[in-house]
């Protein structure tokens, strides 16, 4: 690899610096946030410098322990031709056809770890070759290999996930991609048809609804016929009216004060035959004063506005009357509430309990489909990627046994798989190993898991 | 009282004169088990708004409570026994035909211009203030200039359309008879069910709804109905749920105009809660109302039933028939209220009180009054009016037929029957 020669001091610093355990700390989130002051500007530059010392550093090994591997393209794996001893190989690669294989993520952390020299054709790769051949979108997605090199660093034993150990199926098939494909596609394709068939079921529902309304229609009009079988006028209005209440004229106690009240004349043709008013006409009303009744609810007054149910002001007509007061009647109480600063978590819902516990729920109840074949195959969309166990001295490839944990790996941005794909993925598994959700952070890993636990729940006797 | 009460001679059987002033009333009550008999002899004279005819005998029977006013004057004749009898000059009726006045200007606004809807007329107040009398005097005084307003009788306790229990419209084209009341021609009746509102308030208002609905479609099928506006009489509850009703009322049929009769703070809670286009008017009860007890009361449902049956004096007669078991379907409208905690989450407990409730046939049926239900199904039957009412005389348990008086020979039109809850009727003659 390395075309010149060093020199001894060269070599002596090159291999400390090298094998400083620590890599150069990640920045977390928030300094990531510019503020534009000169210190961070110093410091994002100075992280930039680090990083760029560390990538030019030049690797130096001895050629005696470096592995020789050969990238095979079409298996999207590597081949070790000469293996050097190493306690890598203990918990790496494995044997298919008599030849010893490497996954493209262990061959890069190996590399990375100056452990491998890989050739593609005669040529060896640089680093960075290696990531852009290897790293791969269907199968090494960056993240993965994000995961897997972290685990690995921390001294997990990190094993692709064999999807065949620890299901909950008695005999377990050997399950290979393409079968799993197959059988992927198999289940889209039964998921598919369940919408159509749940498409019906909404269209029949559909169907029935209007059904009902147009009977509910025939039987209004059957009532009004029994009443009214003339037929309808179109000339009739049915809006009612604002009249001007200063030109007709009502006798009213209310506005009287004197103990006499002066009656109009009145015009003839607004009287029956035989009525006739042509002189004013005094009436005496006699009036009492009845007494002030002791009503809590007429003394009690309310400082808050809301309570004082005022009637609508601007209404001309009763429709606008009508539609102002429903609005009025949905947010008089609402609105007050939503004038502070703090608000309520169910807005002006006018409902049943039923409506607000729903809308309450953020999580959706879950109906969960029957446990059929489908649930058996791990087809899902979300299964495990890695198999991780704890350091062992007595780990065998062959036999690696029961993994101390399953790893899925997630990225950041992709959507959080819904509970019914979490809870069918832990009913996968039989065993009780902790299934652990890694999810990728712009190279910063976290890891997540779901625990059981008991809601409380009432003593009944 | 400001009455200047006249008192005339007493219990004298024979022949009585009284000459009455303009703008004055002549009120007397029929003593118990006598009849009375009204002679207008000279001058013009109307009772609650319809006229009398110049020389006709109007018999009255026992229990009524006449008031004969007259605006220039007249001469009556009374023979019979009457309970009291004076003559009041100070009467509301200048108040009272100032609202028709009012009434009639707004109709023949609606008359010129197409875009106006007629005058509906709203008459709330507490009980025994005269409610019922002042309806009746508007509607006669309209039917006398020829309009033809709908009455709409919420009053389920005294309704002057139909039996008790009951609630409807009804389209007035011709004042009402002075000795038999309204006629009756094709009311929209619905089934209530109990003497009060309160009973189930529920389906009281969802009645108020359906009979306001049935209203406007008459008013747009008939031009001189929807001119000629509504009037809308109310029950005396006036307090609480009640007051909810009368509001309610209001808004379903979209009231132009609410008379309180004597009560201001009703008075001045309706001008609050109403809106501003809505006219909300103080009037005066006339001297001339009585309290009536409880016990008048249900004499007057009784003789209301009665009258049903067999007619004001008796002058029809029903037909008595037995009906199988399996041919009728006996049902009552509202079951009683669940807590909603006995329920199961989000079931609403709001419709239990317009539920119905299948009544098996037996012997506790006996006495009580049936509604014959226009409704084809089951589904329809709360919406649906009433055709008739007939009453289960008796009840063979071992034959299974129910002895029914009904005022049509059978069989019955429909089979959905739907029973009264506290309203009865013992078919004695």
């Amino acid at each position: 690899m390395a075309a010149r020669y060093l020199r001894a001091e060269e070599l002596g610093s090159n291999i400390a610096k090298f094998c400083s355990p620590d890599l150069p700390q990640g920045s977390g989130l928030k300094s990531d946030e510019p503020d534009g002051s000169w210190l961070q500007a110093k410091q994002i530059d100075h992280y930039h410098r680090e990083r760029k010392e560390l990538l030019n550093e030049e690797r130096v090994q001895v050629s005696k322990t470096l592995t020789k591997a050969q990238w095979d393209p079409v298996a999207q794996k590597v081949e070790v031709i000469s293996k050097a001893m190493h306690q890598f190989w203990k918990v790496m690669g494995h044997v298919e056809e008599g030849r010893f294989w490497l996954q493209p993520e262990e061959a890069l952390f190996l590399m990375d770890e100056g452990v491998v020299e890989i050739y593609h054709g005669e040529v060896p790769l640089s680093l960075q070759q290696a990531y852009g051949m290897f790293l791969n979108c269907s199968t090494l997605p960056p993240e993965r290999y994000q995961v897997y090199s972290h685990l690995c660093r921390l001294g997990y034993i990190v094993r692709r996930h064999v999807p065949a150990c620890g299901l909950r199926m008695t005999t377990a098939p050997k399950v290979d991609d393409e079968q799993m494909k197959e059988e992927s596609s198999e289940s889209t394709s039964q998921i598919k048809r369940k919408l159509s068939e749940s498409d019906v079921d909404t269209k029949r529902i559909k169907e029935s609804t209007t059904e009902e309304c147009v009977v509910d229609q025939t039987a209004k009009l059957s009532v009004a016929d029994a009443w009214s079988p003339v037929p309808k006028d179109q000339r009739v209005c049915k809006k009612s009216h604002s009249w001007n209440f200063a030109e007709i004229n009502f006798p009213d106690l209310s506005v009287v004060e004197d103990k006499v009240m002066t009656l109009p004349s009145l015009p003839s043709d607004l009287l029956p035959s035989g009525i006739s008013r042509d002189e004013p006409t005094k009436y005496r009303p006699n009036r009492y004063k009845q007494p002030a009744e002791a009503d809590a609810s007429d003394q009690m007054e309310f400082s808050c506005d809301a309570f004082n149910t005022s009637p609508v002001e601007n209404a001309s007509n009763w429709q606008e009357w009508k539609t102002q007061s429903r609005h009025k009647c949905n947010n008089a109480l609402v609105d007050l509430v939503h004038n502070g600063k703090t608000k309520p978590l169910v807005d002006s819902v006018v409902g049943d309990s039923h409506q607000v516990l729903s809308r309450l729920q953020i999580f959706k109840p879950l109906i969960l489909p029957e446990k059929s074949e489908d649930a058996c195959t791990p087809s899902s969309p979300v299964s495990p990627v890695f198999d991780v166990h704890l350091p062992n001295a007595n780990f065998k490839k062959t036999n690696p046994g029961t993994p101390d944990l399953r790893v899925c790996v997630y990225r950041q941005s992709e959507m959080v798989p819904d509970l019914s794909q979490i809870v069918k993925l832990s009913e996968l598994y039989e065993d009780n190993v902790l299934l652990q959700w890694a999810v990728v952070d712009n190279g910063d890993v976290a890891f997540y898991s779901f625990n059981q636990i008991d809601l409380p729940v009432d003593l009944t006797d | 009282m400001a009455e200047v009460k006249e008192e005339t001679q007493k219990v004298n059987p024979d022949k009585v004169e009284f000459k009455l002033e303009k703008d004055t009333e002549l009120r007397f009550e029929v003593e118990n088990g006598a009849n009375v008999v009204l002679e207008l002899s000279a001058g013009q004279a109307e009772i609650f708004g319809a006229e009398l005819t110049k020389n006709k005998k109007y018999t009255f029977s026992s229990g009524f409570k006449v008031a004969v006013f007259t605006w220039h004057g007249c001469q009556i004749n009374l023979v019979g026994k009457t309970e009291v009898a004076y003559i009041a000059k100070d009467t509301p009726m200048t108040m009272y035909l100032n609202c028709h006045t009012a009434l009639e200007q707004m109709r023949k606004k609606a008359e010129d211009d197409f875009s106006i809807r007629g005058p509906r007329v709203m008459i709330v107040g507490p009980g025994d203030v005269g409610k019922s009398t002042l309806c009746r005097l508007l509607c006669n005084y309209a039917a006398r200039l020829g309009r033809a307003p709908i009455l709409i009788d919420l009053d389920v306790g005294q309704t002057e359309i139909s039996i008790p229990g009951t609630m409807g419209a009804l389209s007035i084209d011709r004042p009402a008879d002075i000795e038999e009341g309204y006629a009756l021609n094709a009311p929209l009746i619905y089934h209530f069910g109990h003497k009060s509102p309160s009973d189930n308030l529920k389906l009281y208002n969802l009645l108020i709804t359906r009979i306001a609905e049935s209203v406007s479609l008459r008013c747009e099928s008939s031009s001189r109905a929807n001119i000629s506006g509504a009037i809308i009489n109310t029950c005396g509850w006036v307090r609480g749920g009640g007051y909810q009703a009368i509001v309610h009322a209001a808004t379903a049929f979209e009231v132009d105009v609410i008379l309180v009769m004597d009560q201001e703070r009703l008075h001045s809670e309706l001008s609050k809660d109403m809106p501003n286009f809505v006219k909300v008017v103080l009037l005066p009860k006339s001297g001339g109302v009585v309290e009536r007890s409880k016990i008048v009361r249900r004499d007057a449902r009784d003789a209301r039933i009665k009258e049903y049956f067999y007619g004001i004096r008796n002058s029809l007669y029903p037909h008595t028939f037995g009906v199988p078991y399996s041919e009728v379907t006996i049902y009552k409208i509202g079951a009683p209220a669940l807590p909603e905690a006995m329920l199961p989450l989000g079931v609403s407990a709001q419709d239990s009180r317009t539920k119905l409730v299948p009544i098996q046939p037996s012997g506790a049926l006996r006495h009580h009054i049936l509604s014959v239900s226009s409704a084809n199904s089951t589904e329809e039957i709360v919406d649906s009016n009433v055709l008739g009412f007939i009453v289960i005389t008796e009840v063979d348990i071992d034959r299974k037929i129910f002895s029914i008086l009904s005022p049509t020979p059978g069989p019955l039109p429909r089979h959905i029957l739907l029973v009264m809850d506290d309203i009865q009727f013992m078919d004695f003659k």
